[in-house]
């Protein structure tokens, strides 16, 4: 580690220590009987990109299972471990014997969720996180308008409007949604499961309280900078794409324009902006294309 | 009034089960809603069970009233105002429960701020319009009918009761009975039509998500309205008929009006057994795989002992003796009534678990899996106690038959 980098690293950990200096002050009148609920942090969100409209493609036959997407995701979004086992991204082990095209529900039937080893034989992974819609289910049955879809497609959570009614929850047809059932217990680092390193808070993602509804923002900090989420970044396949679906030069156009893609519970009429797409490439046990 | 030496006991005993039930909230308030047997993929349980069930009870008196006042029912005028009331206090309980299921309930005053922005798009909001207009209006109405009545009782008593009973009455005339009579009647006419929107409205919560398996349907408006009809008039033939024992009011309430109330019970059951049976066809011949599943879950699968006995004993079996007794002229079983509409209530607070939960839950193997914590039982039975609880102390204040009527006999 570098001085700079040192210097850098010790002004994070200051910072989220003041933070917690403040944070501690709520928890302790809690502890005294006072049922403090907690605001979340004000951190805002960065402006939307002009004109452009965020999309997400998966290759669902190239993805392994590995998991990296999830377990980075959760660093990155200060997703804490405990109380709940929380994830924005899910990936269920399906049978080679239901097609993705057969899915019609959210988890799948039959899908498995905690499976211990991956890739395995006979078996293709389904991986997802916020369809971020078009036509979004969710952000109209709000009652207080806290769920929108902002000028760039992504659908946020604004999570001080947040009543906890998880109608926003109810209306979402791919069970993309996570509740606060508990407070969150934020740790200020954390060991990434993935390489080893130590991962401090994230100050540019606001944290979520108790009773209020959190999902996928596509990594908003990241992308309205033009950089890629952090699942695209980490998997090790490139079996997620990034990009504007309104620039035809991108990733995600390109892709849209040459694959066969898949919408799930297309009759819905959601118009889901993460697509699936395969091109028929599938992993075997030892990591080669068979 | 006069007041039994059993009524101390068993205002103790309802009040140490809403003693119960508060600190199950307060726990839940605490630590949040994770003390409840919920989970990310049924995240809705008893709480909205009970706000759907309420409403259904809701609807039962002012429609009694508003029905006798404007078909001129004069032998039902009698129960008109034990109706009223249960009106008042379930659709409070309604609230209550919706507000008990929030994840930040101190922040619930936003339904009220974001009210303008929201009210063309979510359900919700709709519901809350119905609602809060059904209240308003019935409490104006009950308020309305009850001011000739305290004003009878403030001349009646002396001293403080008489002051507290002239304090309830501001701005009386003398000759404003026509006029109140002339106002109630209007409001009635209002408020029909008012009762049927607000069941569908909540039935539209549910309606209007195009990816719920059997929420999604067409006819989901009149299907919780039968059930609120049923399970409203229900609840009403077994409050009149206990109120009747206890306060001995054999010769002010007929037995007959327990046979008109529980005949329209019965039949209204009868349409929903139907509805029910065409939902289910439907859906386990030719439904799509989500609605496929989750119908075969409520006749074959997990759900079917709750399901069968729902119907077997809850509705069938209550339906059975109540056509019995329909089909008898001139005849009529108070108390056996009475437990035939207790079942059939229960029966249907199970209906709306059938509707709620399975549609969440289907299909699921590893997360999901649904079982009310004994938080969540606690505080679903402090919201039976706490109207009933209501209930006994608002009879204490409020005259339950009106007073003109008593007087004629």
């Amino acid at each position: 580690m570098t001085k700079s980098n040192r210097r850098d690293f010790l002004k994070k950990v200051g910072a989220v220590g003041l933070f917690y200096a403040f944070n501690k002050i709520a928890v302790d009148y809690k502890n005294v009987g006072v049922p403090v609920l907690r605001q979340s942090t004000k951190v805002q969100y960065k402006d939307p990109v002009h004109g452009a409209n965020f999309g997400m493609m998966i290759d669902v036959g190239a993805c392994v299972g590995c998991r990296r997407c999830q377990h980075a995701c959760r660093l990155e979004n200060n997703i804490p471990d405990e109380p709940s086992n929380m994830h924005w991204i899910d990936v269920y082990e399906m049978e080679n014997s239901t097609p993705i095209t057969a899915v019609e529900s959210i988890p799948p039937t039959g899908a498995v969720l905690d499976y211990e080893e991956s890739p395995k034989d006979d078996h293709w992974y389904l991986s997802f996180n916020c369809f971020h819609c078009e036509n979004a289910p969710c952000t109209r049955v709000c009652p207080t308008g806290a769920t929108y879809a902002d000028e760039d497609g992504i659908v946020l959570i604004n999570y001080d409007l947040c009543i906890g009614c998880r109608y926003c929850m109810a209306a979402c047809p791919y069970n993309a949604r996570r509740f606060n059932w508990w407070d969150p217990k934020h740790e200020t680092s954390r060991i990434s499961p993935v390489d080893g390193s130590v991962v401090v808070l994230n100050e540019e993602v606001p944290l979520r309280t108790r009773g209020v509804t959190e999902k996928c923002t596509f990594c908003v900090h990241r992308t309205r900078d033009g950089e890629n989420p952090k699942c695209v970044e980490v998997c090790p396949v490139s079996a997620r794409h990034f990009g504007d679906l309104n620039d035809p030069d991108s990733e995600v156009s390109i892709l849209r324009e040459t694959e066969r893609t898949i919408n799930i519970r297309e009759n819905l009429g959601t118009r889901p902006k993460l697509q699936y797409f395969t091109r028929g490439v599938k992993w075997n046990k030892d990591g080669e294309k068979s | 009034m006069h007041t039994s030496r059993e009524f101390f006991p068993f205002i103790g005993l309802l009040a140490v089960i809403s003693g119960v039930a508060i600190y199950g909230y307060v726990l839940q308030l605490t630590q949040g809603l994770g003390v409840t047997g919920l989970n990310d993929v049924t995240i809705w349980g008893i709480y909205i069970v009970n706000f759907i069930f309420f409403i259904g009870i809701s609807h039962a008196g002012i429609a009694i009233s508003a029905t006798v006042r404007l078909m001129k029912l004069h032998r039902y005028h009698k129960i008109a105002r034990i109706a009223e009331l249960l009106t008042i206090v379930s659709l409070a309980m309604a609230g209550l429960s919706i507000v008990i299921d929030l994840g930040r309930p101190d922040r619930s005053y936003l339904l009220v701020t974001q009210y303008l922005k929201r009210f063309k798009f979510s359900p919700l909001t709709w519901d809350i319009t119905a609602v809060g207009t059904y209240l308003t209006l019935s409490a104006t109405y009950l308020y309305l009918t009850l001011r000739q009545d305290f004003k009878l009782l403030s001349e009646r008593f002396t001293g403080l009761r008489g002051k507290f009973y002239g304090m309830l009455i501001p701005l009386y005339e003398v000759g404003e009975k026509a006029t109140i009579d002339r106002l109630s009647f209007w409001l009635s006419v209002t408020i029909l039509p008012i009762m049927v929107m607000v069941h569908t409205t909540v039935a539209w919560i549910f309606a209007l998500l195009g990816s719920r398996p059997l929420w999604f349907t067409a006819f989901a408006g009149p299907y919780y309205i039968v059930a609120a009809v049923a399970s409203g008039l229900g609840s009403v033939v077994v409050i009149a008929a206990v109120m009747r024992r206890i306060y001995h009011w054999e010769d002010i309430i007929e037995p007959m009006v327990f046979k008109g109330l529980a005949n329209i019970s019965m039949l209204t059951t009868l349409i929903y057994i139907y509805m029910m049976m065409a939902e289910q066809i439907g859906a386990l011949y030719a439904g799509p795989e989500a609605e496929f599943l989750v119908s075969y879950e409520w006749i074959f699968g997990s759900f079917s002992g709750l399901f069968w006995g729902m119907t077997t004993l809850g509705l069938i079996l209550p339906f059975a003796f109540l056509l019995w007794q329909a089909f008898k002229p001139g005849y009529v079983h108070i108390e056996g009534s009475a437990v035939a509409c207790t079942i059939l209530v229960i029966a249907f607070w199970f209906k709306r678990y059938m509707i709620i939960v399975p549609t969440l839950s289907i299909g699921i193997q590893q997360v999901g899996i649904y079982a009310p914590s004994w938080v969540e039982i606690a505080i679903m039975l402090g919201a039976f106690a706490i109207p009933i609880l209501m209930y006994a102390i608002i009879t204490k204040i409020v005259p339950l038959i009106e007073l003109e009527e008593e007087e004629t006999h």
